[in-house]
């Protein structure tokens, strides 16, 4: 999960509320709890304190205060144990528990009512008590007496402590369920989105040519609005190539007439104009494949018959350079289908086949290959060949048109560019028939069963 | 030899006018598809040089209605639209060659004599008829290993009954293949022709079939 993604951030806050309302609830939950357990402590000072007063009373022989009994809770008697009573008049001590021992309680003074309020004591070890007080007038008494029930905290934090613990846990083990049950929520919420984001990739790849309608409502406008735009580019984009193949049109007419009154010019004047025109002409001839090439996308449901282009380009070639009187002999490529544009095949093809029938002898050598989802097909004349050196300088990226050597002017850059354009390439090599060896190598559609 | 140029652009027409007339061909022009299609379907043209972008009809149709009717004359395709579906589709037409433009004068040219020479039935560019050679390819014209100078009338007479060797050519055929549409068909200047060229080589070279016209055949001694 990606710090910046929609699941995170969902995620990420959904678990910041539940994290504060599992936390808040703990709190509440120990609170109560605690409240709860001592008001059990409390009510259990209380039943000590009744005891206690019970048993007081101002002796009717000697009006003086006695205890008729003491507090039968055994705690009261083991020293230091935690569990105190005293009894205090003005000041002064007048009964204490054994567990008292020689200490006493300190005078405390509380917030409630005064003559019964829970306060909070200091013990004889310096342990924490929490104490009931109640001043009472005893029948027969002057003065009152101040009863004192003290029991230890520590009982009241330990149980506290211990359920803290346990809510703490269990709470732990909900927040953790919660967490996995918002990922899950916020995943499968936003799975149409990380659908929509397949559909694109398949229709940059071509595998779509538009996003499907049925999305949940909230998408919907987000792919009415992303068709709308892929209309609109593929508008654009038709526009665009008709436009550049007007202009390339409309430029060929001025530019023959040039180079035909170029052809009249005698001397380097002549030569100049007419290599000029020459390199508007080889100009306009890529930048028109490519404007033609460039839009096209490549489409895994193409599937052209490079065998039924050969078929007619055979037969153009067997026309237009009948005089040769060449020999064709073709292998390997009946099944071979490219994953591409029809036209762009034609225009490869094309070029390569007729710059072979242009330098070749007697034969012309077309083979072909598919294999691992590439296909290859590769074209050979008996022809003069073109030297090593010039061969590099032809497929030099970025070599400038008016650069390259005599005879490379034979769309054999166009073919390079187009290829590149469809993730395929052009290699240039001497063949074993005497001249070149092109081979193409361009993405295949798997043969037909 | 006459030649049918359909073309709309007038630069690129009265340019390649020129260069096939000094090659010795006569050009007759029209400058939009319907009378492009006329001409070509009421005069014998030796070969047609056809642009696909026309006003009022589109080229390939042209060139599709002339083969349904039957009419074979070679159709060289001279056009704008370059990529390899347009020639194709262009040859599957019924075109007998497809040359891009812009073009190179000499290349059109090389390819009309080719067109023209295949369409008679001739091979090699080289026509010979005994000793009597032409080279269709530079024009020349020689006669027993000399060369022999021609005018451009006497090259076309010459040129057309080379291509037409053993066949026997009506004065009117000739006529209308060495002039163009506006000439007075009634004159006699194919005699004077004719003569001219018997002087040039041998008066046997050139045979006169009483009624029905001339023949080029090789001289018995010769042969």
């Amino acid at each position: 999960m990606k710090a910046d993604s929609l699941t995170f951030r969902l995620a990420a806050t959904s678990a910041l509320w539940v994290a504060a309302t599992l936390l808040a609830v703990g709190l509440l939950l120990v609170w109560l709890f605690r409240a709860h357990i001592e008001r059990r402590f409390d009510s259990r000072l209380g039943d000590h304190m009744e005891e206690l007063v019970a048993a007081s009373e101002i002796s009717p022989d000697t009006k003086r205060f006695r205890l008729v009994w003491t507090p039968t809770d055994p705690r009261f008697n083991r020293p230091y144990s935690g569990w105190y009573w005293q009894i205090s008049r003005a000041g002064q001590i007048i009964a204490r528990s054994k567990s008292l021992w020689k200490a006493s309680l300190p005078e405390a003074t509380g917030t409630g009512p005064a003559n019964r309020e829970i306060v909070p004591l200091t013990g004889p070890d310096e342990k924490k008590l929490r104490a009931l007080r109640r001043i009472i007038t005893l029948p027969d008494a002057r003065q009152p007496f101040t009863f004192v029930i003290a029991g230890p905290r520590a009982s009241i934090d330990r149980d506290v402590g211990l359920f803290t613990r346990q809510i703490a846990l269990t709470l732990a083990i909900l927040a953790l369920a919660l967490l996995a049950a918002i990922v899950i929520q916020v995943r499968y919420g936003l799975h149409p989105l990380r659908l929509l984001q397949r559909r694109i990739a398949d229709i940059r790849s071509g595998r779509l040519q538009r996003l499907p309608a049925r999305v949940p409502a909230e998408v919907t406008p987000v792919v009415t609005e992303l068709n709308a735009l892929l209309d609109q580019n593929s508008r654009m984009l038709e526009k665009a190539r008709s436009q550049a193949a007007n202009l390339a049109h409309a430029l060929k007419n001025p530019l023959t007439v040039m180079s035909l009154e170029a052809g009249n010019l005698a001397g380097e004047r002549g030569e100049i104009l007419r290599h000029q025109t020459d390199i508007v002409r080889r100009h306009i001839e890529r930048h028109l494949s490519r404007a033609r090439a460039a839009g096209a996308s490549p489409s895994r449901d193409l599937k052209t018959p490079l065998a039924s282009i050969l078929d007619d380009l055979q037969f153009s070639m067997q026309l237009l350079y009948q005089d040769k009187k060449l020999q064709f002999t073709r292998r390997g490529i009946a099944d071979l289908y490219f994953r591409g544009d029809v036209h762009d095949a034609e225009e490869m093809l094309g070029n390569l086949f007729d710059n072979a029938c242009k330098w070749a002898r007697h034969r012309v050598k077309i083979s072909g290959r598919h294999e691992g989802g590439r296909l290859t097909i590769c074209f050979e004349d008996d022809g003069p060949g073109i030297a090593e050196k010039h061969i590099g300088d032809i497929m030099e990226r970025g070599k400038r048109l008016d650069e390259t050597v005599a005879g490379s002017g034979l769309g054999l850059d166009i073919v390079r560019d187009m290829a590149e354009l469809h993730d395929g390439t052009l290699h240039l090599s001497r063949s074993a028939e005497g001249g070149l060896k092109a081979v193409l190598e361009l993405p295949a559609s798997p043969p037909l069963n | 030899m006459r030649i049918l140029l359909v073309e709309d652009d007038y630069q690129i027409a009265r340019q390649v006018e020129t260069a096939l007339g000094r090659s010795g061909y006569i050009v007759d022009i029209a400058r939009d598809g319907e009378e492009g299609q006329f001409l070509g379907e009421t005069e014998p043209y030796d070969a047609v040089i056809l642009d696909l972008g026309l006003p009022m009809i589109d080229g390939l149709t042209i060139l599709r209605n002339w083969r349904q009717a039957g009419h074979v004359m070679p159709v060289l395709i001279l056009t704008a639209r370059t990529t390899w579906r347009d020639t194709v589709t262009g040859l599957r037409e019924g075109a007998d060659d497809y040359l891009k433009k812009p073009f190179e004068l000499e290349e059109l040219l090389a390819r009309i004599e080719a067109l023209i020479r295949r369409s008679s039935g001739h091979a090699n560019p080289l026509l010979s008829c005994g000793t009597l050679e032409l080279d269709t390819g530079s024009s020349r014209a020689s006669y027993n290993n000399l060369p022999v100078e021609l005018t451009a009338l006497e090259f076309r007479t010459l040129s057309y009954l080379m291509h037409h060797q053993g066949q026997v050519v009506s004065k009117t055929e000739l006529t209308e293949h060495i002039y163009g549409q506006d000439f007075d068909r009634d004159s006699n200047v194919i005699e004077v022709l004719i003569n001219r060229l018997r002087k040039k080589f041998s008066s046997r070279i050139i045979k006169t079939r009483r009624g029905l016209g001339y023949q080029l055949t090789v001289p018995d001694d010769e042969s």
